[in-house]
């Protein structure tokens, strides 16, 4: 110290001239302020310094208006703690001559530091480095600067003031340095918590600008001049400033931490909205997805779960006749009732209209998953009420376990609703656990499917005919047309297998059209007029055209209309039959005969000989099997026999397989009869050959 | 105030039997009585074997709510919805839910044997057997 403290006034040659001007900033830091308010000084610009950084991180994030806001927060924020430290640490200086403060200048050097910092930020959110940096950056550091200086031109001191250049462009380039490369630390460190280095250089700037630039001023007492120090009002003053600074501060972080909470309130409520079902607040579609995604994670460490595929059976009707409010209603109860039914911490997920899925945590053992579908379907199976309507629903479940079924998400959901499917198929309101077989007769469904279709398109059936004999003669009167289908990869498809399917694709009608036409045509080229049968499915009489596309495959095969049987279920008539009756009036009045299948195996409503136009019955082949020893099969037939008599019906037995079997029934009033005992159903080319061949059965 | 009266019959699934199961229903009843008091519903409970008989009556919402709540409760099930009806005046003025059970002396057993078979058969017939039966059990000591 001794060695440099003739520096002060004489900055000339000097030994120690390289560190003479850090020397001469030492000095001047040490001995020329005020302690206490130097220190007061430095935990405002420390201070100010973090706050400001949050404050410019947040700001450099904003765009548009918010930008523009944020940078007037920031600007009078880090623009107040600036002047602050720098008013403060003015305060502390001790020059040794009378001061005042010129009260305008003061005010616009606060001015400027607000207004120069908003600013030169506000410049450094561009996304451009070198205008972002430079400046940007340098622009927030020479008003700093500017602040500096206007406020030293307020600082009258009773003296002669000299100016050291040198030292005035140092001060410039320490703020504006530094900065520069503040704002390239933060355009480059996007984290909220790395505020240290940039804070530590803002306060650089600060401090660095502060103690060079009074480094280059310095004030000689004019001799005479009484040096008043006026300490204790000063640091009066200094303390309010300080204060009041603080109080800024304070403001400026609050505004902050409001926001950022605010905004973190309204990200987790939109958060949950957007992951919630609106109607029933279950979890929804979006929320069953990612937790699915993160189970099937986890499966890798031993965490097994069940997913349960819920479909709501009967929901439909209940939309129509209580309107969508009270649809609405219902399935805010069922989301209830399913909550209350699973266990603490399952997932109960709405997927769809009335599609529901859980996600049951932990469960393993096929037996306990089962438990908890069964207590869904039961639930589910209670009645609802609703503004005073009974409504009656049901669920039909799919359970797949993971990992044993899949241990992804796709495989598990499909598994799961293959599972499903079978439960809705095996007659709804119960749940089934999937097995690897499901997955197998669905895609074998499907395949069916796809070439029922094809086959469909290109008429790729064939009609077998088999023979129906005179029971007392055994003469051939006639023959039953059956519908066979040679799959291309699978093979021969039984009827009970395709037909079902040809129903729920609505096939049909047209297949059974082509069955009609082809049996028409065949048996109007048979060189005897006999009889032909043609069943007729539920869904065929249901349609209006039937009797039409009836007509028409008469009138193109010229077959006349006496010699066509459409044979017809009792289920077909079971249901609109006021529908049904009209067509049978209808194809009666064409000429065609009608006759009862299967008769004795369904609702048989004896009112049904009595209402609907009907000439023959024809004994179901369950019955037939078990005969003559079976008395009960034996009084069965022996009644259906004689009310065929008394209502001026016909009887055939189908399933006729014993030479036994033919004489009871024989005997007992059937009029024909048909089975393999008399002959299997064949080709068309081998019926009209056994024609030719005038064979006749012997009874 | 529209008033509507419910009927409907339950199996039980308590897995305690004799008096344990007894002293459940017991408090079951007391709780529920003391809920329906809140709602001015009023009704009978009739615990027969492993059957559960139910009668209750008050406003539309109260019955709605609270039917639900039965339904979410799994000391029974197969619940049979039997009758849904408004009407003009109440079946059972009496408490929240007056308790009818064969007591351990057995003497109300063969009218709620009988109760159980009606609630299947005709509900008018059982309904007026539960007036009867509950107008008694009010009327006798406590």
């Amino acid at each position: 110290m001794a060695l440099c403290e003739g520096l002060r006034g004489c900055e000339q040659e000097c030994p120690l001239a390289v560190c003479g001007e850090s020397m001469r900033v030492l000095t001047c830091l040490v001995h020329e302020h005020d302690w206490w308010i130097v220190l007061l000084a430095v935990v405002m610009c420390g201070a100010g310094s973090v706050v400001a950084i949050t404050l410019f991180k947040r700001t450099l994030a904003e765009h548009g208006l918010s930008r523009l806001l944020w940078c007037f927060l920031s600007g009078v924020t880090a623009g107040s703690a600036t002047w602050a430290t720098h008013f403060i640490a003015m305060l502390g200086y001790r020059s040794g001559v009378p001061v005042t403060f010129d009260g305008p200048l003061t005010m616009i050097s606060a001015f400027i530091a607000v207004t120069g910092i908003g600013l030169g930020l506000l410049v450094a959110t561009s996304p451009t480095r070198s205008v972002s940096t430079v400046l940007g950056g340098g622009g927030i550091g020479l008003a700093i600067a500017a602040m500096h200086y206007v406020g030293m031109f307020a600082y009258r001191a009773d003296g002669i003031v000299s100016w050291r250049p040198g030292y005035v462009v140092g001060s410039l380039l320490v703020a504006a340095g530094c900065s520069a490369l503040l704002i390239e630390n933060l355009r480059r460190n996007r984290r909220r918590e790395d505020k240290a280095v940039p804070a530590l250089l803002l306060g650089f700037a600060i401090v660095g600008l502060h103690f060079t630039g009074m480094a280059a001023f310095s004030v000689t007492p004019i001799p005479g001049v009484s040096v008043a120090g006026d300490s204790e009002s000063f640091v009066t003053v200094a303390l309010a400033i300080a204060l009041i600074a603080l109080l800024i501060l304070g403001m400026g972080i609050c505004t902050y931490l409001v926001e950022s909470r605010t905004r973190r309130h309204s990200r987790e409520q939109l958060q949950r909205i957007a992951m919630r079902d609106a109607l029933t607040n279950l979890a929804n579609r979006h929320r069953f997805s990612e937790a699915l995604q993160d189970e099937c994670a986890r499966l890798a460490r031993g965490r097994p779960f069940a997913l349960l595929m819920l479909d709501l059976d009967r929901f439909k009707p209940i939309n129509d006749t209580l309107g969508h409010p009270g649809g609405d209603a219902v399935l805010r109860k069922v989301a209830d009732r399913l909550r209350r039914a699973v266990r603490e911490g399952d997932l109960v997920a709405r997927i769809g209209g009335d599609e529901f899925a859980i996600i049951a945590f932990g469960i393993s053992e096929p037996a306990l998953a089962g438990q908890l579908a069964g207590r869904i379907v039961e639930i589910l199976a209670r009645p609802f009420v609703v503004d005073g309507n009974v409504a009656e629903l049901g669920g039909s479940v799919g359970v797949a376990l993971a990992p044993i079924h899949g241990t992804e998400t796709e495989v598990l959901v499909q598994n799961a609703d293959v599972a499903l499917y079978a439960a809705k198929r095996a007659g709804k309101e119960r749940y089934c656990l999937f097995e690897s077989e499901m997955m197998d007769a669905m895609q074998r469904r499907r395949h069916l499917e796809v070439e029922l279709r094809r086959a469909c398109m290109r008429e790729d059936f064939e009609v077998h005919y088999q023979p129906v004999v005179d029971a007392h003669t055994g003469t051939v009167t006639g023959a039953e047309a059956l519908l066979r289908w040679n799959c291309p990869d699978r093979g021969d498809i039984s009827p009970a297998e395709f037909i079902p399917i040809a129903e729920d694709l609505g096939l049909v009608s047209r297949i059974g059209a082509g069955v009609l036409r082809k049996a028409c045509a065949e048996a109007a080229a048979w060189n005897e007029p006999l009889d032909i049968a043609v069943n007729v499915s539920p869904v065929q009489l249901l349609d209006p055209r039937l009797p039409q596309v009836v007509a028409q495959a008469l009138s193109d095969s010229g077959l006349p209309a006496e010699r066509l049987e459409l044979e017809i279920t009792e289920t077909a008539l079971f249901g609109d039959d006021e529908a049904a009756l009209r067509t049978l009036n209808q194809l009666r009045d064409i000429g065609v005969r009608i006759s009862l299948d299967d008769f004795g195996t369904g609702h048989s409503s004896l009112s049904y000989l009595h209402r609907f136009p009907i000439s023959r019955i024809k004994i179901d082949q369950s019955f037939v099997r078990r005969l003559p020893e079976d008395p009960g099969s034996a009084s069965i037939v022996r009644a259906i026999a004689q009310l065929g008599e008394s209502l001026d019906l016909r009887i055939t037995a189908e399933g006729i397989e014993t030479s036994e079997q033919l004489s009871f029934v024989a005997s007992h009033g059937c009029d024909h009869v048909q089975g393999f005992l008399i002959s299997r159903a064949v080709k068309a080319s081998d019926f009209a050959e056994l024609l030719r061949s005038g064979v006749s059965i012997a009874a | 105030m529209l008033l509507h009266r419910l009927l409907y019959f339950s199996r039980c699934t308590l897995a305690s039997q004799g008096a344990q199961r007894r002293a459940e229903i017991r408090a079951l009843a007391e709780e529920a009585a003391a809920r329906n008091a809140r709602r001015q519903l009023t009704g009978v409970l009739a615990a027969v074997g492993d059957s559960f008989v139910q009668a209750l009556e008050g406003p539309a919402e109260a019955i709605e709510a609270t039917f639900e709540r039965i339904c979410c409760d799994f000391r029974h099930s197969d619940m049979k919805l039997v009758d849904l009806t408004p009407v003009r005046e109440r079946a059972f003025p009496g408490s929240g839910l007056t308790l009818l059970d064969a007591g351990e002396a057995g003497d109300l057993r063969e009218d709620l044997e009988e109760l159980r078979f009606l609630i299947g058969v005709n509900a008018r017939e059982a309904l007026d057997m539960m007036q009867r039966l509950a107008e008694r059990a009010s009327a006798a000591p406590a």
